[in-house]
């Protein structure tokens, strides 16, 4: 491994690489930090969202008199009374002139297309009145027919006419002959795979609390999360107000996961009705009302072909995705279709490919992204499939990964995909990553475990993941360090959705500053005090802002030395300050970052299967993930752990469920099942370190590659249990566990 | 969300509740340890105008045997009966204390009441299941009197029970047992914590070694409460080590399939719950 100080000359660090404690973690776990439900304004009025019933239909006709005229009501909006405005996808590489015409209005006039569809905003004096009005807005619909499936989705009449197609976008990478590939190959097996629909479910619902200041012609909304300076940006163009009269807050955040914090319909309502209103507008909501509008996830269906030789060396694939994208476009534009395909090829050294993603509208709640999307998905058909080639040459499926994982010597590794633009990973030594887990997790203890424990009832199974995970995504981030009242202040444009990103960023700025963390405080709450950002998703917070940091950092300790003619190591920056001229008492700093960097990372699970009663548990997993350079182990640990757990959940037990009237049968989380204490396992986790080159820093991602090998490596884990091949669905709940193996032993519990 | 408003009453006995029940002249509830209740007033799927509070009603805390029955008051908490000695110690009424103890999660445990799970009735409620196979008969009270209903009665109907707008569940009464009487509850969930997706209980009666009382009973896999007679069937008259077990499963399996009121998603579990409580108590025997 390339020693860290060589590609990142670093100052000695005193608190980078350290296991340092959450700042303010404690005030999360005893429940006194501040969340937007805590947030109350003397006067404020509450709002209630009208949802649809139906998951598609024209409305008819809309009567909300009696709505209007119930004691306590302020105003009932219905998409008459608001402006025609639609919410831009924020990411260029996941907009294209179909996603313009999906998008999603604050309101929905003419037609619904799912259930839970906004229609009608109420706002009064409390929220049960809002409620109790709520229910008095009569709308009248005339029913079309549900777009529910995925494939057959294509030749249905389009939901959204002016698009004329429900399949919003197809995507299309390929590399190398593929026909001639398989033509040749030794082993071919196809496949159909899928992806149950899921969500992020954080323990916190959303909520918003907007204020417009008549005085001063500002609108403020308390409430914002992960892209702060985005949502801002379009509020105030939507609101036909500039961006510096709208100010966007970051309470506490409870749990974000790549739903929380993207501009939603109420995103705009609520401080629209606020505008409108002149007073204060707050909004909470539900968890039945969470399940039918926060964005949904990861739903989709591959057919997949997989060949490879009989000396075990996989050569090509070919991949038919349909992913659900729900009923509109949102501000993630195709992500839900775009990352699968680029994750889709993995860490293996393919000869060729060919992948075909097709972005399907539905009549179901719009789709984004959920931590480590796409990565997710497309590991779990990619390992399941490389299995079963492991199956059919009864081989041992880690040596058949060994043989085929990216060799070090091939790094930086440039897969051309047939587009503008190459996959890189930058760095990283596949093989060793893979090994640290195997030996960290005892793979050979685990299997002798496995022959020794298993029975003819209760069965135990090994199963291993591999898969590279795009993060680190620019395109740029500001840093605004400004010494006043003693501490040195540090502003940045990410956000905190639960993560500590005020710990880590803070380790770096303390060290690249060379003082104690306690002169360190970290600024991420308010867009009136922090430079334009991008935000946090992508696993980009720490890598963007943090080098950041590091940038302005330097460029104030170097401003201090050349005023104060000493050598920077002779240089003491606290007692600078005090004879420092103000404007060396503030540095900026910019990172820019072209490119985002791919890591590399691997699990292995150890699972027992109960044949009677259709029970998985998980009862150990080791997860390693390359971050690049640990800024703070003991929180990546957390990271990844708790990763591990939510990644059980989804391969478990989470399912958005709906019927083929397009209602969501799973709507509490009575239905829609979290993981639990119970559910989790023993984790390992092991950090792997391979620096890259592109940022002072060397570091990489590290908040969602936990997650992305679990469903993988547990579904493999069960099927070996089973000694079964085909295990192409989740979640791995009784039901689907005894159905899978009844196919497989056709008389078990019939007759 | 906010419950619909409504008034509430807090009694102080159980005479009160009755009369109260008797006078109402608007949509009427009562509210005992208000774990299923309260979420469902609050998400607005019930809307009472008026509560009865009866959770200090303490005359209908109690818990005894005598020589006809065990006699289980209706503010009975779960957490009470999981570990009440009386039900533990005995081989046919442990399945009473090991329900309890599958209920939800300890903190509902220690609101919850016998008597609000029997009224709510919901098909994948633990204790009714158990009361299901043990025979148990459920006390309701009104002002014209008392009134017994077997629990097969009870719960003929899906999530309507047998009880009337005047009434109130005052007592789960479960016979004494003959002797060797064995019982096991098994239920199967995909998590550890939340409603069962299957659950069965077995109680059976041995007498010269050969069975002379069987019964099977099913929750949550159907969409009521249910026993399967056919199954029952098998069992009686043979020794517990002649049979099989998967035979008896099955045929649970298919009598419920032909009444139709197998859920379709989990259909499959109702083989395994009934296979796992037999076993459990085939290993006892």
């Amino acid at each position: 491994m390339t020693a860290l100080k060589e590609v990142t000359n670093l100052r000695d660090t005193k608190f980078v690489g350290k296991d340092v404690k959450q700042r303010g973690g404690d005030l999360m776990t005893r429940g006194e930090a501040k969340y937007v439900a805590d947030k109350n304004i003397q006067g404020q009025l509450w709002a209630r969202i009208v949802r649809s019933p139906v998951a598609h239909a024209q409305i008819v006709s809309c009567d909300a008199a009696k709505a209007r005229s119930y004691p306590g009501v302020a105003c009932v909006l219905t998409s008459a009374d608001i402006p025609d405005v639609r919410f831009p996808i924020r990411i260029p590489m996941a907009a294209t002139p179909n996603t313009e015409r999906v998008l999603q209005a604050p309101l929905a006039s003419e037609r619904v297309r799912y259930v839970g569809e906004p229609v009608a905003l109420v706002v009064g004096s409390t929220a049960s009145v809002v409620e109790n009005a709520a229910e008095l807005v009569k709308f009248e619909f005339s029913a079309l027919t549900p777009v529910l499936d995925l494939e057959s989705a294509a030749d249905m009449p389009a939901i959204h006419p002016a698009m004329g197609s429900n399949t919003v976008e197809t995507v299309s990478f390929s590399h190398g002959e593929v026909d001639k590939l398989l033509a040749e190959a030794d082993i071919v097996i196809h496949d159909y795979l899928s992806f149950p629909r899921v969500t992020a479910a954080p323990l916190e619902c959303r909520g918003l609390v907007a204020e417009w200041d008549r005085v001063h012609e500002r609108m403020t909304v308390w409430g914002a999360a992960k892209v702060k300076h985005n949502n801002q940006e379009f509020l105030a163009e939507a609101l036909n107000l500039r961006r510096e009269q709208v100010r966007l807050i970051e309470m506490s955040v409870g749990g974000g996961f790549g739903v929380r914090g993207e501009f939603y319909p109420e995103d705009f309502l609520i401080p629209f009705a606020a505008l409108k209103l002149g007073k204060p507008v707050k909004w909470l909501e539900d968890r039945s009302e969470h399940f039918v509008s926060i964005n949904h996830a990861r739903y989709q269906t591959h057919k997949f072909t997989i060949a490879a030789s009989s000396e075990g060396k996989l050569l090509c694939f070919r991949d038919e995705a349909w992913c659900d994208q729900g009923a509109y476009v949102r501000t993630q534009g195709i992500l839900p279709t775009l990352l699968p395909a680029i994750h889709v090829a993995g860490p293996y050294d393919w000869a060729g490919f060919e992948i075909r993603s097709n972005g399907v509208l539905t009549n179901r709640v719009p789709v984004g992204t959920v931590r480590a999307p796409g990565v997710t998905e497309a590991t779990f058909v990619r390992e399941r499939m490389i299995d079963r080639i492991a199956a059919e040459l009864a081989m041992d499926p880690v040596e058949l990964r060994l043989r085929n994982l990216i060799k070090p010597n091939q790094m930086p590794f440039v897969l051309d995909v047939g587009t503008d633009e190459p996959i890189v990973y930058e760095s990283g030594d596949f093989i060793d990553g893979f090994r640290k887990v195997l030996d960290r997790g005892g793979y050979k203890n685990l299997r002798t475990e496995q022959k020794l424990l298993s029975t003819e009832r209760l069965r135990y199974g090994v199963g291993v993941s591999a898969f590279t995970e795009i993060g680190s995504v620019g395109p740029f981030e500001d840093a605004r360090i400004d010494f006043h009242d003693g501490i040195f202040n540090v502003y940045v444009g990410v956000a905190s959705v639960g993560q500590p990103v005020n710990t880590t960023l803070a380790q770096i700025a303390a060290d690249e500053l060379g003082v104690d963390m306690g002169f360190v405080a970290i600024h991420h709450h308010d867009t009136d005090n922090t430079p334009f950002g991008f935000g946090a998703f992508a696993s980009r917070s720490t890598t963007m802002a943090g080098n950041a940091i590091c940038t302005a950092a330097r460029a104030m300790r170097r401003n201090a030395s050349e005023f104060l003619r000493v050598d920077d190591d002779e240089l003491d920056l606290i007692s600078a300050m005090t004879t420092l001229p103000q404007e060396l008492r503030i540095a900026t700093g910019r990172f820019d970052k072209e490119h985002p960097s791919f890591s590399f990372g691997a699990g292995l699970a150890f699972v027992s299967v109960d044949t009677l009663y259709g029970t998985v548990k998980v009862l150990h997993y080791t997860v390693a993930y390359d971050v690049g350079r640990a800024i703070n182990p003991l929180l990546l640990k957390g990271q990844f752990t708790g990763a591990v757990v939510q990644g059980i959940g989804s391969t478990l037990f989470e399912e958005l469920a709906y019927d083929s009237e397009g209602q969501l049968l799973t709507q509490s989380l009575d239905e829609y099942l979290l993981p639990s204490l119970y559910e989790a396992p023993i984790v390992e986790t092991v950090i792997l370190e391979y620096p890259v080159k592109s940022n002072p820093l060397g570091i990489k991602g590290g908040g969602e590659g936990g997650v992305a090998g679990v469903p993988a490596a547990v579904a493999n884990a069960v099927a070996d249990a089973l000694g079964i091949n085909t295990l192409s669905q989740l979640p791995l709940n009784p039901s689907n566990v005894l159905t899978i193996l009844a196919s497989h032993e056709p008389r078990r519990g019939r007759t | 969300m906010k419950a619909k408003s409504f008034s509430y009453q807090r009694a102080k006995s159980l005479d009160e509740v009755i009369q109260s029940l008797a006078s109402a002249d608007k949509p009427t509830m009562l509210l005992a340890g208000g774990q299923s209740l309260f979420p469902a007033i609050r998400n607005r799927q019930i809307t009472p105008q008026h509560i009865i509070d009866i959770d200090r009603v303490d005359e209908l805390s109690y818990l005894y045997v005598d020589d006809e029955a065990l006699h289980i008051g209706a503010l009975c908490r779960h957490a009470f009966l999981e570990r009440e000695r009386i039900l533990r110690d005995n081989e046919a009424w442990s399945v009473i204390a090991e329900a309890a103890s599958h209920v939800a999660m300890y903190p509902v445990r220690t609101r919850g009441t016998i008597g609000g799970s029997f009224a709510y009735a919901h098909p994948a409620a633990e204790l009714p299941l158990v009361a299901l196979a043990l025979g148990a008969r459920v006390v309701l009270r009104s002002v014209h009197g008392q009134r017994c209903v077997t629990s097969q009665d009870f719960f003929a109907v899906a999530h309507s029970p047998n009880i009337e707008k005047s009434e109130i569940v005052v007592e789960i009464s479960f016979p004494v047992p003959p002797r060797s009487t064995y019982s096991a509850f098994v239920e199967l969930a995909p998590r550890e914590i939340g409603w069962a997706s299957a659950a069965a209980c077995a109680v059976v009666t041995i007498n010269d070694g050969v069975i002379v009382k069987a019964s099977i009973a099913v929750g949550a896999a159907t969409s009521r409460l249910w026993r399967s007679s056919s199954a029952e069937k098998i069992l009686l008259g043979k020794r517990f080590c002649d049979i099989s077990i998967e035979d008896v499963a099955n045929s649970a399996l298919h009598e419920c399939e032909g009444l139709g009121i197998a859920n379709k998603e989990r259909q499959i579990l109702i083989y395994p719950v009934v296979v796992g409580a037999l076993q459990q108590i085939g290993d006892r025997l």
